[in-house]
């Protein structure tokens, strides 16, 4: 089993964004509206966020700080204009309930599913880095390096400005169809709208501070390939593997052993278990393995005829 | 082998504690040079042989800090033996010296005075068990 990829939810989000953006006017209205402007509230709070991973500087800073780069200072506009939208989007709402419990209806459920999977994506990322009390973050895997790369922040960026020039389109079809709503109250649609503006907002912001180093199909096709940093299920050897599931076995374990490693890098240094024999032990072992795998190939060398026309054979 | 019968002897026969340590840390010695030579003379032998040759080391380091090892015992390196026996009989020879160095340990626990040499009979004969139960004949 290979593990989730960042690309896979990436693919749930616009399946769901463009889903609703194919549903006619006469789903936009009503409860629906109003759903919908809660759950786009909240994805405009999550997208808020990917960016904020980025850009992390306060708005004055961004304007002071000379030595951060456009794009950086673009995140930085568009994190904020994302925040007033969500504001803005749940201003609206202001005394209404939040329906969202029990969706009956296309949008509200097309918007909370798109919305999991965009956290989802979020918490997948944030699986490579380990943040302490005072929020320093350090890197947690070697995939780390990656995401905090230019190219792949400049993609996550034109995948935030992506959704939120769809959401943007959805919220203002949404306010106007909320402005002929009986029942609906007029504060709802002027969220939708003041919403609509902040997304479009931060699209143009980060559209803007990447026009000199635009993203490639290349740096997309890293960030969708970034899986998530969890530790693979342990595969107990049963005695009948085939060579394949022999040697899909030896890269989970060894998939393992780098999360693992890469979870207790801190405490090696002071672990009272660590001491010199600990360490001549496991040298020991090790020394073991080693023998035990030459004793493998050796005796798999010898006998080709039992791996007759096997890739594996062929190879040793 | 000689020499593993002569340290048995010596073991069997020591009365006071320093001289039950001095036996052990030459026991230990003999273990960790016989062990590191059988590494290479068999594939077969070569994981318990490894295993007892670092428990064999770790138990010599620690009779080092025995307060009632004679002076000068814990400055030596090692012993020379040269393998030439069958293997199952050296291994047979050495579990069995393992395994007295172990119960002899143990009994000195409760003999020693000191603090500092009990936690050492009791460490070492931890591991003079070990090396006995790798080199017991059914798990070899």
């Amino acid at each position: 089993m290979t593990a989730a990829v960042f690309g896979e939810l990436v693919g749930q989000v616009r399946a769901h964004l463009e889903a609703a953006a194919g549903l006619p006017d006469t789903a936009l209205r009503g409860e629906s509206a109003v759903g919908g402007a809660w759950i786009a509230g909240r994805m405009a709070h999550t997208l808020s966020r990917y960016v904020a991973d980025i850009a992390p500087y306060g708005a004055a800073e961004a304007v002071i700080n000379r030595h951060l780069d456009e794009p950086v200072r673009a995140a930085v506009d568009a994190r904020e204009a994302l925040r007033m939208a969500a504001m803005s989007l749940r201003a609206g709402l202001g005394g209404l309930r939040n329906p969202d419990s029990d969706v009956p209806f296309p949008l509200p459920a097309h918007l909370s599913a798109a919305t999991v999977a965009l956290a989802a994506g979020r918490d997948l990322l944030q699986t490579h880095v380990t943040s302490d009390p005072a929020g320093r973050r350090s890197p947690r895997s070697d995939w780390s390096l990656v995401i905090t790369s230019a190219p792949v922040t400049g993609a996550i960026l034109a995948e935030v400005a992506g959704w939120s020039r769809q959401l943007a389109v959805l919220t203002a079809r949404m306010a106007v169809a909320s402005a002929v709503s009986p029942g609906i109250p007029r504060r709802v649609h002027q969220g939708l709208a003041d919403g609509s503006h902040g997304l479009l907002t931060a699209c143009a912001a980060i559209t803007a501070g990447q026009c000199r180093a635009p993203t490639t199909a290349t740096d997309m096709e890293l960030l969708h390939a970034i899986p998530v940093n969890i530790a693979p299920r342990r595969q107990q050897p049963h005695g009948e593997e085939s060579l394949a599931e022999l040697g899909q076995g030896i890269a989970t374990s060894a998939g393992r052993m780098s999360v693992i490693a890469w979870a207790t890098q801190g405490e090696g240094a002071w672990s009272p278990a660590m001491t010199a024999d600990s360490w001549q032990w496991a040298a020991t072992g090790a020394a073991v393995i080693c023998h035990l795998s030459g004793c493998l190939l050796r005796l798999l060398g010898d006998s080709p005829g039992q791996l007759a026309g096997d890739p594996v054979a062929v190879a040793l | 082998m000689r020499e593993i019968e002569d340290i048995r002897l010596r073991l069997e026969s020591a009365g006071e504690l320093p001289e039950l340590l001095e036996a052990a840390w030459d026991a230990f010695s003999l273990m960790l040079a016989v062990c590191q030579q059988c590494e290479g003379q068999s594939a077969e032998l070569f994981a318990a042989s490894a295993f007892a040759a670092s428990a064999a080391a770790t138990g010599r380091r620690m009779l080092a800090v025995a307060p009632s090892l004679p002076p000068g015992q814990g400055n030596g390196t090692g012993n020379e033996a040269i393998v030439r026996h069958d293997l199952d009989e050296i291994g047979d020879g050495l579990a069995g010296l393992a395994h007295l160095l172990s119960v002899r340990l143990s009994a000195a626990v409760d003999q020693a005075a000191d603090p500092g040499d009990r936690q050492v009979c009791q460490d070492a004969a931890a591991e003079a068990a070990r090396i006995s139960e790798l080199l017991a004949r059914e798990r070899r």
